[in-house]
């Protein structure tokens, strides 16, 4: 049977026009962490074009969409990279 | 392997003294040492900025830097590089990143250099949020590096 659980999802600099620095997504598990793009998703449909561009960090890694989400896991979105 | 720099922060919320970096870098070991400061321009995209404020996902961005100087150092035989980025505001003319690499000779400083800034401006969380004078704001992406 599938465990539903709260999985924090921390996001930076342009996804704050859609999102709070933090958003708790219930989400089932077994589950990816593309499930968390398409939850973010639902919650804003704005934020469409943002999230097809962010890549996904867990602690410091990057990680790929399909990558496995954990139980007490927080999911960082990274958008395109603009320093210098 | 440890960044050849003494407990030195790659992301800092203070101003750039890159004279003072600069001075910390010579040795007896180095020919060359390049020094490139990215500054804040007065304007973009034909609108007039008024000041920068950058945000970081700073543990990400400090062992990514760390990472990306490690692998300079070992392709170019570096004596030293060091990349500091600045979070906050930094206004027009201001320093925003300063990278030095030093090596015997300057083929490999300049290269190296180059190398590092690309990587850094391209691969780490680190994103710009431009205040124009005319009130509006953007947040940056570098997808577009023939321009720069």
């Amino acid at each position: 049977m599938n465990k539903e659980v709260e999985i924090t999802v921390g996001c930076f600099a342009g996804l704050r026009k859609y999102f709070g620095a933090t958003e708790q997504i219930k989400c089932p598990l077994p589950a990816t962490c593309g499930e968390i793009l398409e939850k973010m998703l639902a919650k804003n449909p704005e934020a469409e074009i943002m999230l097809g561009k962010c890549r996904i960090a867990i602690g410091e890694q990057f990680v790929p969409q399909d990558f496995a989400l954990t139980e007490n896991v927080v999911v960082f979105l990274i958008p395109p990279s603009s320093g210098g | 392997m440890v960044v050849k720099i003494r407990d030195m922060k790659f992301i800092t919320d203070k101003p750039l003294d890159y004279s003072t970096l600069f001075a910390d870098f010579r040795d007896p070991n180095s020919g060359a040492v390049v020094l490139f400061s990215g500054e804040v321009r007065g304007s973009n995209q034909g609108k007039s900025v008024d000041r920068l404020e950058y945000e970081a996902y700073i543990p990400m961005a400090e062992s990514m830097i760390a990472s990306i100087l490690n692998e300079a150092i070992d392709k170019w035989s570096l004596n030293k590089a060091i990349c500091v980025h600045r979070i906050g505001t930094v206004e027009v003319m201001g320093c925003a990143v300063v990278v030095i690499t030093a090596s015997a000779h300057r083929a490999s400083a300049y290269e190296a250099n180059k190398y590092i800034i690309d990587r850094v401006k391209h691969e780490v969380p680190i994103w710009k949020h431009e205040f124009f004078t005319d009130g509006t704001s953007e947040w940056g992406e570098n997808c577009e590096c023939h321009h720069e």
